[in-house]
C-alpha cells in the first residue's frame, strides 16, 4: 500500500472512535495493544465508561457509581474500574468453583464471596440464569449461585433495619423492601431495582403537561389518579386481601397483578410523590393506613401564601389548608378529615388521640406493622395448607413461605421493641424460631448469627446455647467429607477391559431381560457379599467376578 | 418531472466529474440535503462533493439508492447504556466486500457526506474485522506499524492481566 493510502490509524480520531464503539472489551485492549495512535483512543475514559456501564448493572455503594455517572468521564478512572471489576469476578468465579467441587468448607467460601458484596451480584445472576442445561453441574451451578445472592440480600436488608434500629437515616422503601429481599432470589426488585422504578413512574408522571404548576393538593391527587390508572396501586381481587404476596413492595411494582395492601399501597404511593417533591407519608390510621400530605412550610396545600399569624397557631394540624388525607389504596379523591375522625370515634378511640392516628408515623412503625402483618399471613397461608392438603398449592408459587417467614423473624430480632425490657423479650420469643429456620434452610447465615445474633445475647441465658450452634455449624463446614475419586484398585486398570461403560443417571433397557432401570451405582468388580454371588453364580459368568458390577433401580 | 421525489439533481466529484442522481437518494446525505435546502433551483445548479472522487461517490450512490426508501432514523437517546450489536443485514455484508482501500473511503465519505446508517455500516465492517483478532493479528490487517517499546508494551499487559486466561 502507498502511504496516502487510507489507514486505520490513519482515520480521523472520532472515526477510530466510532469504530471502537462497536467493539467489546477484549477486541478494545487488543487494538489498544497493536500501537501508540491506536492506544491513545483506544483508552479513552469514555470506552470504559461504556465497557463499565455494559458490563456490569449492580455495583457496591462504595463506588458511588451513580455520582460517578453525572461527573465528566475523565474524572474517573474507569479503565482501572474495569479491570478492578473484572478481577473481582474472576476471583469471586474461582472460588465459587471451588465450592463446587467439595463440601468442605463450602459456607467459608461462600462467605468469602458475598463479601465482595453487590460486585458480584451480576456474575451470580448470570450463573443463575443462563448456565446452559448441556452443564455437566448445572443445576449445583445455579442452586449454589442463588444461595450466594440470597445471602447477599439478606445481609443488605439486615444492614438497613440495623440502621433503621439505631436511627440513623434510612429512607421507608429501603426499610419496607429489605423483607423482599429474603424472598428475591434471582427476580428483579432489589433496592436498587425499586428505586430505578419508582424514578421511572416519577418522571413518567412529571412529564405530564402542567404538572409542575399544579397546585400541592392536585399534584397529590394526580399522582393517585396516575399510579392508580397503571394499576400499580390496589388491591382489585379483594377476597386475597391477606395473600403474603401482598407484604411486598417489589412484587407489587415488577409482578402482575400489581396488588399490595393499603400499607404498601401507600408507601409506594408516598415513595413517588416525595421524589415529586410532595411531603406525602403514611399515618397512624389503625387497621387502614393512609398518606398524610402537608403543605410546604410558607404556603397552603392550594399555593396560596400562609398568613404568619395562622402557621404560628397550634392548630396548623387540622387546618385542612396545611394537611390532607389520601387513601390511594382505594381511590384518587382526597379523603376528607371528618370522614377519618368520625370513623375514630366509632372504633372508640378517645379524641385526645385522634390527632396522633390522622398524623404521619415513623418508618419504624410501618416496619413493625409490616412484619406483624407477614406473620399474619404465613400463618394464615400455613393453615390454608394445612386444611387443603399440599397438593393446593400450586396457585401461587410467590413468594417462599419460609423465606418471608425466616425474613420477618430477622426484623423482628433486629428491631426489637421501644424499650430495652421489651426488645429482649421480643428476641427471646423468635430466636427459637430463627435458629430452627437457621439450620434447616438457611445454614449459609453462619457469619449473620454470629456477627448479629451473638451481640445480642451477652450474658443472657441464650448466650450458650447461641455459641454452641455457631461452633457446632463452623465444626461441620469446615470436616464435611470431602470427595474422593474412585480409583481403581491396584492392576485392575492397567489390565484393561474390565472397565465401567455407563455413568450414574444412565437410563438403559437390559439388552438380554429387558428391563428399565437407571444406573444408581457401580463397583470395579462384584463387591457384593459371598452367598449373594454364590446365590446368583456369578463365578459363572463368562468374565466372573473380575468386571463392573452395578447398581440399578 | 413528477413528483418531488423523482426530481434529479447533478452532483460534482472532487476529480470534476458529474454524476445526475435522483433527489430522493441524494437526499440521505445530510450535507447534500441541506445543500439543496439553501439552493434556489435544485436541479439546475451542480453540488461539488469536494472531498469525494469518482469511484466512490458512485458506490456510496448505490448504497443510497438501495436504501432510498428506509425510514428516517430515530433519536438514539441512551446510547450508552444499550449494547452494541454489529449484525449488518445481507445486502449491507455484500456491498461492503470491496478492498480496505475503498472501505476506508467509504467510511471517510460518509462521514463528510453525512450518512449516518452507511457510516454506522462501514464501521461495524471494520469492528468485526477487528473481534476475534490478537494484536499482531490486527497490525498484520491492518498494515499497523507497531511503535511501541517492548517495556511500555509490557506494562499495559500487565494492567490487563484479566484478558490473558479468557
Amino acid at each position: 500500500m502507498s502511504s496516502d493510502t487510507p489507514r486505520l490509524s490513519a482515520l480521523p480520531d472520532e472515526l477510530v472512535e466510532a469504530i471502537t464503539f462497536y467493539l467489546p472489551p477484549d477486541a478494545t485492549l487488543a487494538l489498544g495493544l497493536t500501537c501508540t495512535t491506536l492506544h491513545k483512543i483506544a483508552y479513552e475514559h469514555l470506552v470504559w465508561r461504556r465497557h463499565c456501564i455494559q458490563g456490569w448493572q449492580y455495583w457496591e455503594a462504595h463506588h458511588e457509581i451513580a455520582d460517578k455517572l453525572l461527573q465528566p468521564p475523565a474524572q474517573t478512572k474507569w479503565r482501572h474500574l474495569y479491570n478492578q471489576r473484572r478481577f473481582t469476578d474472576k476471583k469471586a468465579l474461582d472460588l465459587f468453583n471451588e465450592l463446587l467441587l467439595t463440601q468442605q468448607k463450602r459456607i467459608e467460601r461462600i462467605e468469602e464471596i458475598c463479601r465482595l458484596g453487590y460486585d458480584v451480584k451480576d456474575l451470580m445472576l448470570d450463573l443463575c440464569q443462563n448456565t446452559p442445561d448441556s452443564a455437566e453441574d448445572v443445576l449445583a451451578r445455579r442452586y449454589y449461585a442463588d444461595v450466594v445472592l440470597g445471602r447477599i440480600h439478606r445481609a443488605t436488608a439486615l444492614e438497613k433495619w440495623t440502621r433503621l434500629q439505631e436511627r440513623r437515616m434510612v429512607r421507608l422503601e429501603e426499610v419496607l423492601a429489605a423483607y423482599d429481599l429474603f424472598v428475591l432470589s434471582g427476580r428483579k426488585g432489589d433496592l436498587h431495582d425499586i428505586d430505578q422504578e419508582l424514578d421511572r413512574i416519577a418522571r413518567a408522571i412529571r412529564a405530564a403537561p402542567d404538572f409542575e404548576h399544579l397546585s400541592t393538593r392536585n399534584k397529590a391527587i394526580e399522582v393517585a389518579r396516575y399510579m392508580r390508572e397503571q394499576r400499580l396501586l390496589g388491591n382489585p381481587t379483594e377476597e386475597d386481601y391477606h395473600a403474603l404476596r401482598n407484604n411486598f413492595i417489589s412484587l407489587a411494582l415488577f409482578e402482575e397483578p400489581h396488588t399490595s395492601l393499603p400499607l404498601q399501597s401507600v408507601a409506594i404511593y408516598c415513595a413517588v410523590a416525595r421524589r415529586l417533591g410532595i411531603n406525602a407519608r403514611p399515618s397512624n390510621y389503625p387497621s387502614h393506613v393512609h398518606a398524610v400530605i402537608e403543605a410546604p412550610s410558607n404556603q397552603t396545600l392550594d399555593g396560596r401564601e400562609k398568613p404568619r399569624a395562622t402557621a404560628a397557631t397550634e392548630h396548623t394540624d387540622e387546618d385542612p389548608d396545611s394537611m390532607m388525607h389520601m387513601d390511594p389504596w382505594r381511590s384518587s379523591e382526597e379523603v376528607p378529615r371528618e370522614q377519618l375522625t368520625l370513623r375514630l370515634s366509632q372504633m372508640g378511640a378517645p379524641p385526645a388521640q385522634h390527632a396522633a392516628h390522622l398524623g404521619p408515623t415513623n418508618n419504624y412503625e410501618l416496619a413493625l406493622r409490616t412484619g406483624r402483618n407477614i406473620m399474619n399471613s404465613v400463618q394464615d397461608s400455613r393453615e390454608r395448607q394445612g386444611r387443603l392438603g399440599r397438593s393446593s398449592s400450586t396457585r401461587t408459587s410467590l413468594p417462599d413461605v419460609e423465606a418471608a417467614w425466616y425474613g420477618m423473624l430477622w426484623a423482628m430480632m433486629v428491631l426489637g421493641d421501644n424499650n430495652q425490657a421489651a426488645t429482649l423479650h421480643r428476641r427471646r420469643q423468635c430466636l427459637p424460631y430463627l435458629a430452627d429456620h437457621f439450620q434447616t434452610h438457611f445454614p449459609e447465615d453462619i457469619g449473620m448469627l454470629e456477627s448479629t445474633l451473638l451481640p445480642m445475647f451477652i450474658n443472657e441465658r441464650e448466650q450458650e446455647g447461641l455459641l454452641s450452634l455457631v461452633t457446632i455449624s463452623r465444626e461441620a463446614d469446615r470436616n464435611a467429607k470431602a470427595p474422593k475419586r474412585r480409583a481403581a484398585p491396584d492392576g485392575v486398570e492397567k489390565s484393561g477391559p474390565p472397565r465401567v461403560q455407563f455413568k450414574i443417571g444412565q437410563h438403559f433397557e437390559h439388552k438380554r431381560y429387558g428391563y428399565r432401570a437407571v444406573v444408581v451405582g457401580w463397583d470395579f468388580q462384584c463387591a457384593a457379599e459371598p452367598r449373594w454371588i454364590h446365590q446368583m453364580r456369578v463365578d459363572d459368568l463368562p468374565r466372573g467376578r473380575e468386571q463392573p458390577f452395578y447398581n440399578v433401580m | 418531472m413528477a413528483g418531488e421525489g423523482e426530481q434529479m439533481v447533478k452532483l460534482v466529484s472532487s476529480d470534476q466529474v458529474e454524476i445526475p442522481v435522483e433527489r430522493k437518494v441524494a437526499e440521505r446525505s445530510m450535507l447534500i440535503k441541506n445543500m439543496i435546502e439553501d439552493l434556489g433551483a435544485p436541479g439546475e445548479e451542480p453540488i461539488p462533493i469536494m472531498n469525494v472522487s469518482e469511484p466512490v461517490l458512485r458506490k456510496v450512490l448505490e448504497w443510497c439508492t438501495h436504501h432510498k426508501n428506509d425510514p428516517a432514523p430515530t433519536q438514539d437517546d441512551d446510547a450508552d447504556s444499550r449494547k452494541k450489536t454489529t449484525d449488518i443485514e445481507d445486502w449491507d455484508q455484500k456491498f461492503m466486500q470491496v478492498d480496505q482501500e475503498m472501505l476506508f473511503e467509504i467510511i471517510l465519505a460518509a462521514n463528510y457526506m453525512d450518512i449516518k446508517a452507511l457510516l454506522d455500516v462501514g464501521c461495524k465492517t471494520v469492528a468485526n474485522m477487528i473481534k476475534g483478532k490478537s494484536p499482531e493479528e490486527i497490525r498484520k490487517t491492518f498494515n499497523i506499524q507497531n511503535d511501541f517499546t517492548p517495556e511500555e508494551e509490557d506494562q499495559i499487559r500487565r494492567e490487563n492481566e484479566w484478558a490473558e486466561d479468557r
